[in-house]
């Protein structure tokens, strides 16, 4: 053991009062033990805060395992026709039905044919007659009423406008598309609507064109 | 028996806890009265003395305090109301008509709330505009704006979670519109939303976050703030002076 090892700097000294003065004042070299607990404690706080932030996220992420969100079985053409979306207007005379516990109009595509076993994975239902329609407005989410006058969704906040089977008429609204379909699956009779699929709607057709049903009347309800 | 009411005054002012309330006596020169502003919790945000221009009505309109009052108005009435009201969906509604309808001064207090939040958004609006057109944002007051812009965006996020808790159409709806329009900011879109509604769509869970954050979490934040607003003031020299 000896001090040829050590830097210059570093060998021992006699405490003179200049010595010490110089060790006081002068600035060490490599990182002090001030700067190292300063960034210890600042890292220490730092990772804190990050953990707390993490955590308050965690704590306050719903959880979207039960209900809306996930698969509901809705039940046969019978049941389903019993949620009229408007009192008195029926899924045979072409107005949807109404299930608030799955936000889904259901609505017939031939009001004259019940529903056809099958699956449609688009919620389109060109195979299953039945297209499943979810309550949102594409604009800004609002609820859009099914109006009995000229049998069309109205949405009421902005006036977005939607034919019986939820296409978008370009000219009546700001709403960028037509509302959006869930899954469903028709077993035996047995309509279940899968809302975690969503299909986004396909874009507004202007009137007149083809692709859009037309209102029974030129009045609306709103 | 006056000579007795004497001794009791002096006993009482000469007791420790008199002494340990008021520091120093009546002030009656403007010495002590300096003292007294400087030595009390509530004046010592204003300074002792003030320039000729700073309390000239037409200067400030008195924007800045008056949108303070109406945040303490309604602080106290938004207490009185808590008492009432319970943030749950089914019941939420009920408390409202019931605070209207069977609470003494319920439908005063409610009022009292619902102007002063109005007017305390168009205060701190008019304040704004006030202290732009002066140019009172300018160094060194720069970062007072800064903690302004904050407090505005304070006011109307109390504005806007407020505005769910009556849980009519009119709040749904609009909530639903207003989280919608959020859901507009790029690549947050979605995990804003879950954490706004605390959900897919507005409901218990909104709700209840919104109350929270209403009656908690922003009026402590933005009280925090409006202190460092004030204090910010007297560090910038006072009130800026005409143009």
């Amino acid at each position: 053991m000896g001090n040829w090892k050590l830097a210059r700097w570093q060998e021992p000294r006699v405490l003179t009062r200049d010595v010490l003065r110089e060790m006081r004042q002068g600035r060490p070299a490599g990182l002090s033990r001030r700067t190292l607990i300063r960034r210890s404690i600042g890292a220490g706080v730092g990772l804190w805060l990050l953990e707390v932030t993490g955590g308050l996220l965690g704590f306050l992420w719903p959880n979207l395992s039960k209900g809306f969100g996930g698969q509901i079985q809705l039940g046969d053409i019978v049941i389903v026709g019993d949620n009229q979306a408007v009192r008195g207007a029926t899924l045979q005379d072409g107005a949807p039905a109404y299930i608030s516990q799955a936000r889904t109009y259901v609505q017939l595509i031939d009001p004259s044919r019940g529903f056809a076993d099958g699956t449609s994975t688009d919620g389109e239902g060109l195979n299953t007659n039945v297209r499943t329609l979810y309550q949102r407005c594409p604009h800004l989410g609002c609820k859009p009423n099914f109006c009995t006058i000229n049998y069309w969704f109205e949405c009421p906040c902005h006036g977005s406008r939607y034919d019986r089977l939820g296409i978008k008429i370009r000219e009546l609204g700001p709403a960028p598309r037509s509302l959006d379909r869930f899954a469903h699956t028709i077993k035996d009779g047995i309509l279940t609507v899968d809302t975690s699929k969503i299909t986004l709607g396909p874009l507004p057709v202007p009137l007149g064109q083809p692709g859009l049903v037309p209102p029974r009347s030129p009045q609306g309800c709103i | 028996m006056r000579q007795f009411f004497e001794r009791v005054d002096v006993a009482l002012r000469r007791s420790a806890l008199w002494r340990s309330l008021f520091r120093q006596p009546y002030p009656t020169d403007e010495r002590s009265r300096a003292y007294a502003v400087m030595n009390n919790v509530f004046l010592h945000l204003h300074p002792v003395r003030v320039r000729q221009h700073a309390v000239k009505f037409a200067y400030t309109f008195c924007l800045g305090g008056l949108s303070f009052f109406f945040f303490l108005v309604l602080t106290v009435t938004g207490v009185f109301l808590m008492f009432f009201y319970v943030p749950s969906s089914t019941s939420a509604y009920d408390d409202i008509l019931r605070i209207q309808a069977e609470v003494p001064f319920g439908l005063l207090t409610r009022n009292i709330h619902r102007w002063a939040a109005h007017l305390m958004v168009f205060f701190v609006f008019l304040h704004m505009m006030r202290v732009f057109y002066h140019g009172a944002y300018k160094p060194p007051r720069e970062f007072n704006w800064v903690i302004g812009t904050l407090l505005l965006f304070f006011t109307i996020a109390l504005s806007f979670t407020g505005y769910l808790l009556p849980w009519d159409q009119i709040a749904f709806w609009a909530i639903t519109i207003g989280n919608n329009i959020a859901s507009y900011v790029p690549l947050l879109s979605r995990p804003s939303q879950l954490l706004i509604f605390g959900g897919i769509e507005v409901s218990q869970n909104t709700l209840l976050r919104f109350y929270v954050l209403h009656v908690i979490l922003l009026p402590l934040t933005a009280a925090v703030f409006l202190a460092v607003h004030f204090w910010r003031i007297r560090k910038d020299g006072g009130i800026s002076g005409p143009l």
